[in-house]
């Protein structure tokens, strides 16, 4: 990517990620880019090790190294590139500038302390404030994601998944973060509760004027929260747009078989279009295109070479040798 | 038609350290031959106990299981091992619901040797025929189910669920743990096994989008009650009970021109255990008057929807 | 489809047990523990033909020699051929640890399962009657029911196998208890499978490879227990040579006669290590997740 970019809020450029296990490789992330303005929000959508998770936690760099290694690419924030921090520079960002939700809560949440002190003790590190006034922060925090302030002294086993996740949500808006990785935050949560919780989110995210990275595989939840949509598949964006152009206008066959294969509220069909096959071993991925094994399009030249990633539209990026709107797979 | 599986005022209660928890409560509900029933809800709302309430494994509080037209609520132990051919369960977890020390071959094996009716060929035929049936390459059938990813694994847990010709089947939560495009893979085979084999399905699950696709009618459940049962369109263009309305309305829709209309739950969740009598989901809904607080029935408002809400009529009209 | 069209692949079927031996056959380290155990249970077969001498035969010519071309390993005090006494000790020791092994691991296992299994009212009176019985100090409790059954070879192993029973029945039912709760015997109750066979074909089987090794450990911890048996005149009597009771027999000659603790005691230290080794690597090798 150009110069152009780097001016941008948030621009993750060529990223690549391995691991190391037993000897051998996995290719987690092979050369992801895309950027992010203040107050949008991106939705990273996959199926389960497409590499999206570890997307995230190279932002947030607390990947494992070892195993993960970060092998090739910057990642700009606000001009300043994250991966070439150092671990205290880095300590400085982290939970102040940019946070994470993961998908539970629990990881988040220490079992034998209050939550209110919690959130106290996160706003106490980034703000050099008394002990009283993060106090003070925390409980308001509490009220803003609906959690009445006596709850303040309470312990995480006494809340429900719903009531857990809003905690960890509240710790991680605590120091009004200008970026916010939610990791399927609502995945463990039921339907009317991951309701109020997306609801919150996206209340907090446009008060704050937060950027978020949202990563899902519930297109029903991109459709109502994100403005931008990467499809990753393999460790790649195979395709990249707005909204309008993964919704209306896909053109990559793996994002016409995840519409497909996903069943959808409001498409009603007989019978699923299962994508064939399996996700590829990341150890030893294809080679051309990643996804032409399971691919119905696929040709001769597919199976070789680099792919480029095609501007089929303005700000449509689509990582095909023949990409096409309109049909399925 | 006569239904394959009915159940009539079925009630499970746990003993807990806090008193009666109240898992299934009074549930009314008849599966007709060949059709799929979904059942959802929340989680914690007893719809897995329901599932494998009716078909024995684990034993009834109260009421009465009628399974194609014999009342199966009490049987002996003879009558329940000739039952369990007939009924069957396909579990959530295709990790813990797989022998870790079993193969493949030998997990599919397990029912049919139990049965003693068959001889060692007649068994070998038929894993062999199962395999291919749920779409397996006889190769795995020395693997062991870790060696397999779990779309596969969740095959292997349908085929040993098929060995006996089972007529019905309780699909509990069975794509919530695979990936999606495997989830697709293992929808289109339940409806292709149900198509040849006039299977009936019983099809627990929390995702709404899921169940309207496989379902042909919807039972919806909260707190160990069944609140409202319809045909899949009806339950879902016309929703009667605010529950259900409240549910619906709170998923996500995947049209990007579709602005959610999110109808608000209020107050807590109430709890299972010895339950008030009275409509338990007052405590959030935005309808509830002095009414609700009287047992609620579950009534057919219109022919074959039933619901349980004695304020119905009004909040509808 | 018709048969005769599609061959029939047919996969070369594996027994269990040549798996287990093919991984286990992997593992240097468990080969090597194998490999010393069958040549010290071989040795202590084949005692007579190794050695021209008897335990019990005396050479007042050579009283406290040190190792020589004659006694390998040299004599003890009443000038017995010390090689011999070990490899006739064998005998005694190694049939003391497993007898007493498998009589602990029978009524345990038998106990444990039931009790994880079943639970309730059962489980609670039995567990408490075993943290009583696991409240004696272990050794004080051996003495004890030693002394009630008297010495001797059998009266040893019944000693050593019942104070060995708690400790058995409590590890396996906190093994039954952590699968238990799997899915997967659910699903065998679907399929009519009547208790016991859940217990023998589904609990037993996942749980075998973590009991092994509690059994080699409590092997080797027995062979231990049974020497310090006979120092107090309780265990095998003399003129047996049970491993033990040379230790204890060379003890007032430690200072000037250092051999005759050494040699039994390489002895037991080569045992107990050769069945840590094997029992590791078994525990590895009957896990059908470990592919090398």
């Amino acid at each position: 990517m150009n110069e152009k970019n780097r001016g941008q809020f948030l621009s993750v450029e060529d990223l690549v990620v391995e691991y190391t296990s037993d000897g051998e490789v996995v290719h987690a992330v092979n050369g992801v880019s895309f950027h992010l303005e203040k107050g949008k929000t991106i939705g990273l959508v996959g199926e389960t090790g497409a590499g999206k998770t570890t997307i995230a936690k190279s932002i947030m760099r607390i990947l494992q190294e070892p195993p993960a290694r970060i092998a090739g690419g910057s990642i700009w924030l606000e001009g300043t590139d994250l991966l070439k921090l150092t671990n205290k520079e880095m300590y400085e960002v982290r939970g102040k500038k940019v946070s994470m939700i993961f998908q539970d809560p629990m990881t988040s949440l220490n079992p034998v302390h209050k939550v209110g002190d919690q959130i106290a003790e996160v706003i106490q590190i980034h703000n050099n404030i008394s002990k009283k006034e993060a106090e003070k922060r925390a409980i308001e925090m509490l009220e803003r994601v609906g959690i009445p302030a006596e709850r303040y002294i309470e312990y995480p086993h006494q809340f429900s998944g719903g009531m857990k996740q809003r905690v960890v949500i509240a710790m991680a808006l605590a120091c009004n973060p200008e970026l916010l990785l939610a990791d399927e935050p609502t995945s463990a949560l039921d339907v009317t509760i991951q309701a109020e919780v997306l609801a919150m989110i996206k209340k907090l995210r446009d008060e704050f004027d937060t950027a978020m990275i949202m990563i899902t595989h519930d297109l029903g939840i991109v459709a109502q929260v994100c403005d931008d949509v990467a499809i990753v598949y393999a460790g790649e964006i195979v395709e990249y747009g707005s909204k309008e152009d993964i919704y209306l206008h896909r053109m990559h066959p793996y994002t016409v078989g995840l519409f497909g294969a996903i069943p959808q509220l409001d498409v009603h069909v007989n019978r699923l279009a299962a994508i064939k096959g399996l996700p590829p071993d990341p150890t030893a991925l294809p080679e051309g295109c990643h996804f032409h094994p399971r691919c119905p399009f696929a040709t001769e030249e597919c199976r070789h070479g680099e792919i480029p990633n095609q501007e089929v539209r303005p700000g449509h990026f689509c990582k095909c040798l023949h990409p096409e709107e309109g049909r399925s797979l | 038609m006569q239904p394959l599986m009915e159940v009539q005022h079925l009630k499970k209660y746990f003993k807990t350290g806090g008193g009666m928890l109240h898992a299934v409560d009074d549930v009314t509900m008849s599966i007709e031959e060949g059709r799929t029933m979904g059942v959802v809800g929340e989680s914690g709302c007893g719809k897995s106990t329901l599932g494998r309430t009716m078909i024995h494994l684990l034993e009834s509080t109260d009421g009465k299981i009628i399974f194609n037209g014999r009342d199966v609520t009490h049987v002996s132990k003879a009558e329940l091992h000739k039952l369990r051919e007939d009924v069957t369960i396909i579990f959530q977890d295709p990790y813990s619901s797989l022998d870790p020390r079993y193969t493949v071959e030998r997990i599919i094996r397990e029912p049919l040797v139990i049965s003693k009716r068959f001889s060692k060929g007649e068994i070998d035929d038929r894993v062999e025929e199962l395999m291919e049936m749920v779409g397996i390459d006889p190769r795995f059938s020395l693997s062991y189910p870790h060696e397999l990813d779990g779309g596969r694994r969740q095959r292997i847990g349908i085929a040993r669920a098929l060995a006996l010709n089972p007529k019905f089947i309780v699909c509990d939560e069975p794509v919530s743990a695979l990936d999606v495009s495997i989830q697709a893979q293992v929808l289109n085979l339940l409806q292709d096994l149900q198509e040849k084999q006039n299977l009936t399905y019983v099809f627990v699950t929390h995702n709404m989008s899921v169940v309207r696709h496989i379902s042909n009618d919807i039972s919806v459940m909260y707190l160990g009650q069944l609140v409202e049962t319809a045909d899949t369109e009806t339950t879902f263009k016309r929703p009667l009970h605010p529950y259900t309305k409240a549910l619906l309305s709170a998923i996500p829709s995947s049209d990007i021109n579709k602005k959610m209309e999110r109808i608000p739950l209020k107050g807590e969740i109430n709890s299972p255990i010895d339950p008030k009598p009275g409509c338990r989901f007052a405590t959030r809904c935005i309808y509830a008057t002095e009414k609700c607080k009287q047992p609620q029935e579950l009534r057919e408002i219109e022919p074959r929807h039933f619901v349980s809400c004695c304020r119905c009529e009004e909040i509808n009209s | 489809m018709s048969d005769t069209n599609t061959p029939k692949t047919k996969v070369k079927k594996e027994s269990q047990l040549l798996g287990v031996l093919r991984r286990l056959k992997k593992n240097k380290l468990a080969m090597l523990g194998g490999v010393i155990l069958i040549i010290i249970v071989l040795a202590a077969i084949f005692a007579p033909f190794l050695t021209p001498y008897t335990y019990e035969e005396m050479d007042y010519a050579n009283v406290l020699s040190g190792p020589s071309r004659q006694h390998l390993c040299g004599t003890d005090n009443l000038g017995r051929d010390l090689l011999t006494r070990m490899l006739y000790g064998a005998r005694y020791s190694l049939a003391l640890g497993f007898v007493s092994v498998i009589f602990s691991q029978v009524f345990g296992i038998t106990i444990g399962s039931i009790v994880g299994y079943y639970g309730g009212r059962v489980e609670d009176v039995v567990m408490r009657i075993l943290d009583v019985i696991q409240s004696i100090p272990g050794t004080l409790f051996t003495i004890t029911v030693a002394a009630v059954f008297g010495s001797g070879f059998v009266n040893t192993i019944l000693a050593l196998g019942i104070t060995h029973i708690p400790g058995s029945a409590r590890t396996t039912r906190a093994l039954v208890l952590s699968v238990r709760k799997n899915d997967y015997l659910e699903a065998a109750e679907a399929c009519n499978c009547s208790d016991i066979r859940k217990i023998a074909t589904h609990i037993l089987p996942n749980i075998l490879s973590y009991m092994i090794v509690s059994w080699t450990t409590a092997t080797a911890y027995t062979i231990l227990q049974a020497a310090s048996l006979s120092y107090i005149g309780l265990g095998v009597q003399p003129p047996a040579p049970e491993w033990g009771a040379l230790v204890t027999a060379a003890r007032s000659y430690l200072r000037d006669y250092t051999y005759l603790m050494i040699f039994p005691c390489i002895c037991i230290a080569l045992t107990v290590l050769s069945l840590n080794l094997l029992g590791d690597g078994l525990r590895d090798a009957m896990d059908p997740k470990m592919k090398r």
